[in-house]
């Protein structure tokens, strides 16, 4: 735990000089700020906005602001919740100015390896059920889920990037809680959970 | 919060593999024993793995890297503020109404030509802001700009073109008024330069930047005629509280008000103040303006 910890602390000095570099008009920083955080940075407006194209500008338009606002980057969290903090506001920017469209609708799942045809069956349709009941949570509610599970973040780092209390982000996550469950459960899951 | 609460909070953050070591083993100690809590693992575990598995299915191209650095270099092609600053003043002082520029002068050298012949400087004091106030009245608007509704429609913004027009005409204005006080100076030595620029500076500014308001959310002519009446009224006033031989016109409170009335136009600090709330209220108005108005971009 120690050794993960410490490759964190390293991992996050190491952004940090890459966000110092970028204030410095480093562009080769930029492209390694990029090349960690882009697919993550993307993944989160996708999931946001649910348009790939609105998405990639979100990205966009984030690389931008992260140029012009790296000087201002204070260092006292980490370097990766700045930058999502930045992608979330973009992404809210681009929501109001245009009607949300799901992904989740048209994505699919990619063959799975190992179970049996049955138990690979009920898997899918387990996974299938909860990406409708995501895809049925507000983008706020699915924001916070996003940088939980996908964005690794902690409650202290997803207040500050959604700009909320802490007691919001769990009031979220709860409401997010009880709202996948209650899906399910009309669904016809309420076993798969117990 | 009972504790049970407390760690089906967390269960988030555990699967996610934020949690501190020390949360850590209380809760895993409490999820043995809780079926509740393996019911939310479970689901929280579903739930990250289908989060996992769309969020990595989502490629972002490397063009994106691309577009935004090309829009970074562009950007920092473009000029700084104080040349795109000048930039719009050049672009803008076309576009005011054309007959401003010889007629406030010629207005002025009229002021000035009277003041000498009379040998009273008054005419000076009387001119200067009703030139300045005919020019700020006639800087915004469709009454006023050909162009107007295509002005509105670019992207910079109506508070920019309203202040680059009016720094254009009140330092022309300014220029002139000042001109025609140092040429009119050795004619009242006892005024002097700065006693007679005094005497028009803290009105002029007072009230173009009224004007300037009255523009924005009335017509021209009321922007135009409601200065001038609040302008002359200084001077009727100021007739009746000095009479024609010295002794009052009015009294009672009626001399009172004319006392202050005209007492407020001699208060340089309070009328520079007065201006610069007028401007701000203008300048912060826009906004709702700006809205009405069409946008290409």
């Amino acid at each position: 735990m120690e050794l993960i910890l410490e490759g964190t602390k390293h991992q996050q000095g190491d952004e940090t000089r890459l966000i110092r570099r970028i204030a410095a008009g480093d562009e080769a920083a930029l492209r390694d700020l990029f090349a960690i955080h882009g697919q993550r940075m993307y993944a989160y407006a996708l999931r946001l906005l649910g348009d790939p194209a609105a998405a990639e500008d979100v990205v966009q338009e984030s690389l931008v602001a992260v140029w012009q606002g790296a000087a201002r980057f204070r260092g006292d969290g980490r370097p990766a919740a700045w930058l999502m903090g930045i992608v979330h506001f973009k992404a809210l920017n681009a929501l109001r100015q245009r009607p949300v469209e799901s992904l989740d609708e048209t994505e699919s799942e990619p063959p799975a390896k190992g179970p049996l045809p049955e138990e690979k069956a009920a898997r899918r349709e387990q996974r299938d059920l909860i990406r409708q009941a995501i895809a049925n949570l507000s983008v706020d509610h699915r924001a916070v889920l996003e940088l939980v599970f996908y964005g690794g973040m902690s409650l202290q780092e997803i207040a500050e990037v959604i700009d909320c209390p802490l007691g919001t982000v769990k009031s979220r996550l709860a409401y997010a809680r009880a709202s996948l469950r209650g899906y399910l459960e009309r669904q016809g899951l309420r076993e798969e959970l117990k | 919060m009972n504790a049970h609460e407390q760690f089906r909070e967390n269960l988030p953050f555990y699967v996610s593999g934020t949690l501190d070591e020390k949360e850590l083993g209380a809760l895993e100690a409490h999820i043995q024993t809780c079926g509740e809590c393996q019911a939310d693992l479970r689901l929280w575990q579903n739930t990250q793995t289908v989060m996992m598995q769309q969020s990595d299915q989502a490629q972002i191209s490397l063009s994106v890297l691309d577009s935004a650095i090309a829009q970074i270099r562009a950007e920092q092609k473009q000029p700084g503020g104080l040349r795109r600053a000048f930039e719009l003043l050049l672009i803008q002082i076309p576009l005011v109404r054309r007959e401003i520029w010889p007629a406030s002068a010629i207005i002025m050298l009229i002021g000035f030509a009277a003041s000498i012949l009379i040998e009273k400087e008054f005419f000076i004091q009387l001119i200067a802001p009703l030139v300045a106030v005919w020019g700020i009245s006639a800087l915004y608007g469709p009454e006023n700009d050909p162009v107007f509704e295509l002005a509105a429609a670019t992207p910079t913004s109506q508070t920019q073109i309203l202040l680059a027009r009016l720094a254009a005409v009140f330092s022309y204005n300014l220029v002139l008024a000042l001109a025609v006080s140092l040429a009119a100076a050795p004619v009242f030595p006892i005024q002097g330069l700065d006693g007679l620029i005094l005497t028009w500076l803290a009105p002029m500014t007072f009230l173009t930047s009224l004007a300037l308001l009255l523009s924005l959310w009335m017509s021209t002519g009321n922007a135009i005629t409601i200065p001038y009446l609040a302008w002359l009224a200084r001077f009727i006033l100021g007739g009746l509280i000095s009479g024609p031989d010295g002794n009052p016109m009015v009294n009672g409170i009626v001399f009172n008000w004319a006392q202050i009335y005209v007492q407020f136009w001699s208060s340089p600090l309070l009328l520079l103040s007065l201006a610069a709330i007028l401007l701000a209220g203008a300048l912060f108005s826009l906004r709702w303006l700006d809205h009405r108005l069409p946008r290409l971009v």
